[in-house]
């Protein structure tokens, strides 16, 4: 039986937009299986970004449940929930979101240093080779190109080897050759790591690499093309 | 560790000016703090020890009153650490030169021993068996000049049926200027041969004066072997026991100093934690993907409070080798003169001990943490998914 990685139950958000409370997620229930890449596509401002910040531990819902590897998450208090940000799921943002000061090298150990484990340079150095950034890893995120960045914040979400990694539209600041790039990588990293990827895209060339798709319309998500 | 140090090294060697003049002025004024607390604390270090040298010089270092009987002084010099005793006894008495009078205290003494235990600037010379030496105000305010004949006597005690109290003429071998509290204005060495004929009063007792070897002697032991040698009950009394409120005047001088300088670094702390806001606002969006990338709340304290330290840290060691630097050279050069008239010392005394050292440490990092704690406890306030789309 294939082994449920993330479990989210009846999950809602809304947020107050003055007197009235606008709703942005009803009652959503998804689960991601072990090896699995699932796209979720809707509307700008349809709330793709607020779902998956939820599922990522980024956001609290205002009601349901979460499971990550089996955990329940959302009663968890900061330290815990630190935790697991650090060991379980990795981020790529649309907006690569490294940090300025550090080197590439640097960004990507960096959750290997918050996790306090012992920088194995070689483990990273394999990493970077695999995605082709040996040359780069000594220069400032100023000084890469959008690719460059986008990649090492990849390869800094990855480099713990969690179980889930959370992409937010990851191709969206990107040009067409490099987006395609992403997408490859995206699927190598899936099914050379087994981990699980959740994207939200707007891209339907991302969208098809999922092995289901949604769509989050009208506060649902509905299944896309159900195998 | 590493990591908190690594980050906030990074954080503000990356810093394009924000904070930089409120940093500047920050480690100015930590370095001016712990200059000031360390210079003012060996100055007043400096003076009381020059007091207390003064003291015992004069007194001892522990006297021992309430003795009914005449013991062998040498059972009390063979006490551990004992190095001189002096068996005196005080009374109060009339001095009289060209018809004027001054109330003093008549201190008899072992004039052989003066040499050895008593230790004070001297005008003229040491008395002989049947000289006085007075106090120099003594002296000033009655007119008295070396080798001046001057009438003591003691009222308190009547040789005669008719109630005259005994009185001799002696001469003034010479003047003391120990410089401490009234003495010179009230005491004058008598020798024993003069005291016999002058105290003939059955209830003046003799009280002993010690010195010790060092100043590693264990009070409490001694009064046991002081009991144990005078079965009856005496007193013993340090100097600082029988000068209390001068030893708590110089301690409140010194709480006072330390705790007025410390303000200094008050200021320069508030200026810190201004420093330290607009770092973590410059720095919100990276403090925010360092929680995404799993930084606990404490981790992010951690990384302002060296942030703390690498600023104020600086400063605070400027100030204390700065000061450290000072108080050594004047110890060795001694460059910062006084005049001797009003101090009665050529030189500023400067002492520092380790304990003093470890209290301006100690002051300088407790001022220099909070501010990181509170730019920590703010950073742990914002939200995490607003950090993220903040823009500078």
């Amino acid at each position: 039986m294939d082994k449920i990685i993330l479990e989210a139950k009846n999950v809602s958000k809304s947020y107050s937009n003055g007197e009235n409370r606008l709703n942005v997620l009803n009652n959503i229930n998804l689960t991601l299986i072990e090896k699995e890449i699932i796209t979720i596509t809707g509307q700008s401002g349809c709330g793709k970004s607020t779902l998956l910040n939820i599922l990522s531990t980024l956001d609290k819902p205002d009601k349901g449940e979460i499971k990550i590897n089996g955990m329940e998450i959302v009663k968890l208090d900061s330290d815990e929930i630190s935790l697991i940000r650090n060991t379980y799921v990795g981020f790529v943002f649309q907006f690569h979101h490294l940090l300025p000061d550090f080197t590439a090298f640097e960004n990507i150990n960096m959750p290997n240093m918050i996790g306090n484990d012992d920088c194995d340079e070689n483990k990273i150095n394999e990493f970077i080779r695999f995605l082709n950034l040996d040359n780069i890893k000594h220069k400032y995120p100023s000084e890469l190109s959008g690719g460059e960045r986008q990649r090492v914040a990849v390869l800094r979400a990855i480099i713990r080897k969690p179980k889930i990694l959370f992409a937010d539209e990851p191709t969206g600041n990107l040009d067409e050759k490099n987006a395609s790039l992403l997408v490859d990588l995206f699927k190598e990293i899936n099914s050379n790591f087994d981990i699980s990827i959740i994207i939200t895209t707007h891209n339907p060339d991302v969208a098809q690499i999922g092995n289901r798709s949604y769509i989050l319309n009208k506060k649902k998500l509905i299944e896309n093309n159900p195998i | 560790m590493k990591l908190h140090y690594f980050i906030a090294t990074k954080f503000l060697l990356s810093n394009e000016g924000v904070g930089k003049f409120t940093g500047v002025i920050s480690k100015i004024g930590l370095a001016v703090g712990s200059f000031a607390l360390i210079i003012s604390i060996s100055v007043l270090n400096g003076f009381e020890s020059k007091v207390i040298d003064r003291i015992r010089n004069f007194e001892g270092d522990v006297r021992i009153t309430g003795l009914n009987i005449n013991k062998n002084i040498d059972d009390v010099l063979n006490i551990e650490n004992i190095k001189l005793a002096s068996v005196n006894r005080e009374r109060k008495g009339l001095l009289n030169f060209n018809l004027k009078n001054k109330i003093v205290v008549f201190k008899e003494i072992d004039i052989a021993t003066i040499d050895d235990f008593y230790h004070f600037p001297i005008i003229g010379n040491l008395p002989k068996v049947d000289e006085v030496l007075i106090g120099y105000d003594i002296a000033l305010r009655l007119g008295i000049k070396i080798d001046d004949e001057v009438l003591i006597s003691s009222p308190l005690d009547q040789s005669s049926p008719l109630g005259f109290p005994p009185a001799f003429k002696v001469i003034v071998s010479g003047f003391f200027k120990s410089r401490i509290l009234d003495y010179d204005d009230n005491i004058a060495f008598i020798s024993k041969d003069i005291g016999s004929k002058l105290f003939n009063h059955a209830s003046i007792l003799n009280f002993i004066d010690l010195k010790f070897k060092n100043n590693n002697v264990d009070i409490d032991k001694l009064k046991n072997n002081l009991n144990n040698i005078y079965t009856s009950e005496i007193k013993v009394e340090t100097w600082k026991e029988r000068h209390h409120m001068l030893a708590k005047a110089m301690m409140m001088e010194k709480v006072g100093s330390i705790i007025t300088l410390s303000l200094i670094i008050l200021v320069a702390s508030f200026n810190m934690s201004a420093t330290l806001s607009l770092l973590t606002l410059k720095k919100i969006k990276d403090i925010a993907i360092l929680r995404v990338l799993g930084a606990r709340i404490s981790d992010l304290k951690k990384i302002l409070i060296y942030q703390s330290f690498l600023i104020g840290g600086k400063g605070s060691i400027v100030g204390i080798l700065l000061g450290l630097l000072l108080v050594t050279t004047q110890n060795m050069f001694g460059f910062i003169i006084l005049p001797n008239e009003i101090y009665s010392m050529d030189t500023l005394p400067m002492i520092l001990s380790i304990k003093d050292i470890t209290l301006i440490v100690f002051l300088c990092c407790f001022f220099i943490f909070f501010p990181g704690l509170i730019a920590g406890s703010k950073v742990s306030k914002y939200n995490l998914m607003e950090s993220i789309k903040w823009i500078k």
